[in-house]
């Protein structure tokens, strides 16, 4: 351990279990501590070292106490330190919230007696901060732990089995977070065990990941796949009167097992002539059946409906068997499709079928990326809505984890918030969203809370189950190209006058 | 009952602070008109014994401080009286400034933090006594650091916090007799020391409760009003009860405007000098003061100074009031010299460093009935 930065005071009601006062000793740096820093207290009287976080760092000087002095003096003077020796008498107070302390055992216990007053203070060094906090070496690194020197690398079963919640507003680098995340899981060596990487990119933010050139140092390019919108085609052989009927959500349970009746017909003489059946063989079956007209009426009509659609087919494009491969991204580029419809219908169908190819093992683990998550499974209906939830509850117990990515978390399900374990949050400013975060999360303080409405770009808090203690972390670069959106306004709006003048 | 008696005292109290406030403004006033025509050299006696300037009052010019080294000392003591024992925790410090173009460049003697020195008495005293006892030692302990900053550094001004002369009345029987007579040698060591290193000795005293300087011009007040026709008008007034009633600082914040001075006079009076000899007869007619309202909402400070060997008196008033007036003009209402500040702030004893030595004590002593605390200060009920 290095040189002390500061000694434990006695203060009114304080030092106790959960919180503590000390004076800063260290004079060499001018910043000799910032909040939300990790420190150390060793205690003469109990054993292990005592684990702390920074919550708060007072400046205090007597010399500018008054008010009224500091007016008088200045007024006359320029500045009091012209005339008195103010910078003598500063002195800075930080307040610590103890996390644990580490026993002779290297577990990290709860602290239930309190640091005493004289115990010296020091910075938590790397070793005690990768244990404390639950960091894996040769796990997924996000970047630096905020004013440390500490790699933050989460493992990967804690920061992905029980899903992840990535959440911020526009702009606070959601996306740029996501890439960095998706190259870790690209650049794992197979004897650190690898998944397979499916995004669902609604704006084209993560297409770049697959661009050949010569910055892709670490040939992100091979390991990537992109699926344009347009030429996405569902299989309807391979839907069920259920998941017909989570397209058409009016479906009653009365036409859901009249369709379950044709679906069965088709697929027996599909499986005698050997060809599969397309939609129109569908309308085709529901036309000629003897069902109620009524009935068969609105049926046929939201057949028509999704028929509309053009995103049915005889054949799965891409074949998902086929393309998610360990070790490789498979990016669902879906901005040329502008119906938020369709963009459900699509979810719905990929992460329906992507569960069931998963339980059945038939392909590896992965982890599905959702960007703008809120707009697939909102608090309110939608298509996507149910199986999101579905793989967001058992998901878990077949490797099936999902990243949700949202700008406004109290759209977003509570059934699903709830289910995604590990967080990372940006900045996020709207005071709705941040009572949710507050509410449904018993791990972050308020002081934390606080702290995500005045994030920088980069930096973000990550929290649940893939750390054992809230973090704030700056990211790390990424290694792949940025996407071209990233454009000044300016010289897209040069670009579009020159083309229409 | 009860309220009503004390609504009529409360009455009476009123009345009488107003008619005294009404007098000491028409009698200040009536003072002033006059300040310009007074010349004081008319009265060759007051030399002697009393003001030695020709004029009342005077115009301070603040001067520059670059380049001046001025000193300011000032101790703190904490005194608690136990079953058997009382305790005395003292301390005193010196600060250095050495005035620079923007801001004072500052070192501390004997440390930035000064260390505690820690008396006991064992004898039974009276409370009045121990009260004395600690003021005593804390001025042995500011003078005896004035002396160890002079040969510490080279200093012009040395500005000590309260007076430059032994004001403790000591009865010749008492035990801290001899601590006073300890006191006066090291007074004396003083005057020599900053008189062979060329620094100017300044004392500063922040509530003077001094009668001296209206003592003298209540003796000389019937001569003024014979000779200066703008003065007749104080004939109307009971001047002469105003005087005894009004101390120097009552007076003078009245008479003075800000950035003026009153007369230098002799600290000590002929019957001081006769009766009291805790200093040698060298020192006792180099020891002036005046009194310096530096800011308008502040009250007089009295300067005391010791004379340099054959310079005028005026002449070094001169200088002391000019560096003590540019330190100590910052604020409206506070002008105690920004050196003083500080050194008041480094030598300010908490009520905890006591608590700390007591602690310690009873840790090694153990229960014991001479360190038990007294009855006021452990009430079960408070």
């Amino acid at each position: 351990m290095k040189e002390p930065i500061g000694t434990v005071i006695a203060a009114r009601d304080s030092p106790t279990p959960s919180e503590f006062k000390l004076v800063i000793t260290e004079i060499e740096n001018s910043v000799p501590l910032r909040k939300g820093q990790f420190i150390a207290v060793e205690s003469a009287d109990v054993d292990g070292t005592l684990i702390a976080t920074v919550t708060n760092i007072l400046k205090t000087n007597r010399y500018f106490e008054s008010a009224e002095a500091v007016k008088e003096y200045e007024r006359s003077a320029g500045h009091l330190s012209f005339i008195l020796p103010t910078e003598r008498w500063e002195y800075i107070l930080a307040e610590g919230k103890p996390m644990g302390r580490i026993s002779q055992s290297g577990r990290l216990e709860r602290v239930t007696f309190p640091p005493g007053p004289g115990d010296k203070v020091f910075l938590a060094s790397p070793e005690m901060l990768l244990q404390v906090l639950g960091l894996d070496p040769s796990g997924v690194n996000l970047g630096q732990l905020l004013h440390h020197d500490v790699p933050v690398t989460l493992n990967l079963t804690r920061l992905f089995q029980k899903h992840v919640a990535i959440l911020a507003i526009s702009g606070a680098g959601k996306s740029y977070l996501t890439s960095v995340l998706i190259e870790e899981l690209l650049l794992r060596k197979p004897e650190q065990g690898r998944v397979a990487v499916i995004i669902l990119d609604v704006h084209g933010e993560y297409t770049s990941l697959a661009t050949t050139s010569d910055t892709d140092t670490y040939k992100f390019s091979e390991k990537t796949t992109v699926i344009n919108g347009p030429y996405i085609q569902l299989a309807v052989p391979k839907l069920t009167s259920y998941n017909f009927a989570s397209f058409q959500p009016n479906m009653s349970y009365v036409q859901i097992r009249e369709l379950n009746q044709i679906i069965k017909k088709l697929r027996s003489r599909s499986g005698k002539t050997g060809k599969p059946y397309d939609l129109n063989e569908l309308i085709g079956m529901v036309e000629q059946s003897e069902m109620n007209p009524r009935t068969k009426e609105a049926m046929m009509g939201w057949f028509y409906d999704l028929e509309n659609t053009r995103l049915f087919g005889v054949e799965e494009n891409p074949s998902l068997k086929a393309n998610i491969r360990v070790g490789e991204a498979t990016i669902f580029d879906l901005r040329e499709i502008i119906s938020l419809r369709k963009k459900q219908i699509i979810v719905n169908y990929l992460i329906n079928r992507l569960f069931n190819l998963r339980k059945r093992g038939e392909i590896p683990p992965f982890v599905f990326i959702l960007e703008e998550a809120h707009q697939f499974c909102p608090e309110g209906p939608a298509i996507s809505k149910g199986i999101i939830e579905t793989i967001a509850r058992e998901g878990r117990k077949f490797y099936a984890s999902l990243v949700l990515i949202s700008q406004r978390p109290v759209r977003l399900s509570t059934t699903v918030l709830s289910q995604l374990n590990s967080q990372i949050y940006l900045r996020i400013t709207n005071p709705y969203d941040l009572k949710l975060i507050g509410q449904s999360s018993e791990t972050i303080d308020k002081s934390s809370l606080d702290a995500l409405t005045t994030l920088n770009i980069g930096e973000a808090l990550v929290s649940g189950s893939a750390v054992s203690h809230p973090i704030f972390i700056r990211v790390r670069k990424r290694y792949s190209p940025s996407p071209s959106i990233s454009i000044p306004l300016e010289d897209v709006a040069k670009r579009y006058e020159k083309k229409n003048t | 009952m009860y309220i009503k008696s004390l609504h009529n005292e409360l009455g009476e109290i009123v009345r009488r602070l107003k008619q005294l406030e009404r007098d000491k403004e028409m009698f200040s006033m009536l003072l002033r008109g006059g300040l310009d025509q007074i010349d004081l050299d008319a009265f060759p006696k007051l030399k002697k014994d009393g003001i030695v300037e020709r004029k009342l009052v005077k115009k301070v010019n603040p001067t520059s401080l670059t380049g001046l080294r001025i000193a300011g000392i000032d101790g703190g003591v904490v005194s608690r009286s136990y079953h058997a024992i009382d305790i005395i925790l003292t301390k005193a410090v010196a600060v250095l400034f050495q005035i620079t173009q923007d801001k004072p460049v500052v070192r501390y003697y004997p440390a930035d933090v000064p260390p505690l020195n820690v008396l006991v008495n064992y004898i039974p005293v009276s409370r009045t006594e121990i009260e004395t006892s600690s003021s005593l030692e804390r001025a042995i302990e500011e003078v005896k650091t004035a002396i160890g900053v002079l040969d510490y550094a080279k200093i012009d001004t040395l500005i000590m916090d309260g007076s430059i002369y032994p004001q403790y009345d000591i009865f010749a029987t008492s035990t801290i007799a001899a601590r006073g007579e300890l006191l006066a040698r090291f007074y004396e060591k003083l005057y020599e020391k900053a008189r062979d290193r060329g620094t100017l000795l300044v004392g500063c005293v922040e509530d003077s409760r001094s009668t001296r300087f209206t003592q003298i011009l209540g003796e000389i007040l019937p001569s003024l009003i014979k000779k200066y026709p703008e003065l007749f008008e104080l004939l109307q007034v009971d001047y002469r009860g105003i005087i005894k009633q009004i101390k120097d600082t009552d007076l003078l914040y009245r008479v003075l405007e800000s950035g003026e001075r009153s007369a230098v006079y002799r600290l000590l009076s002929s019957n001081t000098k006769k009766s009291q000899s805790r200093i040698s007869a060298q020192f006792r007619d180099t020891l002036f003061a005046f009194y310096l309202k530096s800011v308008e909402y502040d009250q007089p400070t009295r300067i005391e100074f010791l004379n340099p060997e054959h310079v005028e008196p005026p002449k070094t008033a001169y200088r002391v009031s000019s560096v003590l007036y540019s330190l100590s003009r910052h604020h409206a209402a506070y002008s105690i010299p920004s050196v003083l500040i500080e050194a008041d702030a480094r030598a300010k004893i908490g009520e905890y460093e006591l608590e700390l030595i007591y602690a310690q004590l009873l840790n090694r002593v153990g229960q014991s009935s001479s360190l038990l605390r007294l009855r006021r200060d452990r009430r079960p009920f408070r």
